[in-house]
């Protein structure tokens, strides 16, 4: 093993966190001074315009354009630190999410999910357990029906005895007897709706 | 040779300066914020940082550093220049580091 580490091994985040700091710092302070340019040169170019003198419009021109190649040179520096300023993010990140994955295979459980043979074993235990409880009760529910099937109906209690047999021939002739009254008047309307149609 | 037991303050001095560093970061932190608002929550945050109780738990040390990564985001957005985005972005840094404050002393 290598015994010398790399600059990248000594890296710390905090060290980025400082560096990003210093950056969005400077980024302010150009932005601050565009901005700043900006209003002098539109305040020159209002002074250029009610100015009468020839000379002194030349002279306002020539410093509106010397502020105007300070301000693209700041703009720039600016796009130039926004540059840097996002590959540091993106190493801040890079960090971030080494911390993060060697933080999460470390932890207990995330080492079992590692051991595949033992997580196979486990996996056939939980099903096994799984089928055997199912078994119980597909066996409980076949010792119900065979129980249920050797049962025979006791007639004297759930039975048609004579007398039942006779009440049962009253009951059904009483039906009958409704049926044929209500299909009578069913008829009977019939006709005399049949009659006022013909009229 | 005489082997001797470490203390329990050196055993967790790494604990013990994360712990000292993040509150005094804070300090930097509320320099950098304009907000009176925003700066007594953080001195909130900082009396609770200065009492924690250092450990030799690595979930304690992780917690820990877990919480120094979110002042070194909190960091960066109060230097960022102010904006709306930003002051909702520091809001939120600062939730966090209120619920990172709190899973850490559940670990104590």
């Amino acid at each position: 093993m290598w015994p010398f580490k790399s600059k990248y091994d000594k890296l710390t985040r905090e060290d980025v966190v400082d560096a990003i700091c210093k950056l969005e710092k400077e980024s302010t302070a150009i932005e601050d001074e565009i901005v700043a340019k900006q209003k002098q040169i539109e305040g020159l170019k209002v002074k250029g315009k009610a100015e009468k003198s020839r000379e002194i419009k030349l002279l306002y021109a020539k410093k509106i354009n010397a502020l105007t190649a300070e301000r693209e040179q700041l703009a720039q520096r600016d796009m130039y630190l926004l540059y840097n300023l996002r590959l540091l993010n993106k190493l801040k990140q890079s960090i971030d999410d080494n911390q993060f994955f060697a933080k999460t295979s470390k932890m207990s459980l995330g080492n079992l999910l590692g051991d595949q043979k033992g997580l196979a074993k486990f996996l056939n235990k939980t099903l096994n357990t799984r089928v055997n409880a199912e078994n119980v009760l597909t066996e409980a529910d076949e010792t119900f029906k065979q129980v249920e099937e050797m049962y025979e109906k006791n007639d004297s209690i759930y039975g048609v005895n004579t007398n039942d047999d006779e009440l049962l021939a009253v009951f059904e002739s009483e039906e009958d007897m409704l049926q044929f009254e209500e299909d009578g008047a069913a008829a009977e309307e019939n006709v005399s709706v049949n009659k006022t149609d013909e009229e | 040779m005489c082997f001797r037991r470490k203390t329990n303050a050196e055993s967790n001095i790494q604990d013990r300066e994360i712990i000292e560093e993040n509150s005094k970061t804070i300090d930097v932190l509320i320099k950098l914020s304009s907000d009176e608002e925003f700066i007594e929550k953080l001195r909130y945050v900082q009396e609770t940082l200065k009492y924690l109780a250092p450990s030799t738990d690595g979930k304690v040390y992780a917690a820990d550093k877990k919480i120094r990564n979110i002042i070194g985001d909190l960091k960066i957005a109060l230097n960022k220049s102010v904006d709306k985005d930003e002051c909702k972005k520091a809001d939120g840094l600062l939730r966090d580091l209120d619920v990172a404050i709190a899973e850490r002393k559940v670990l104590e």
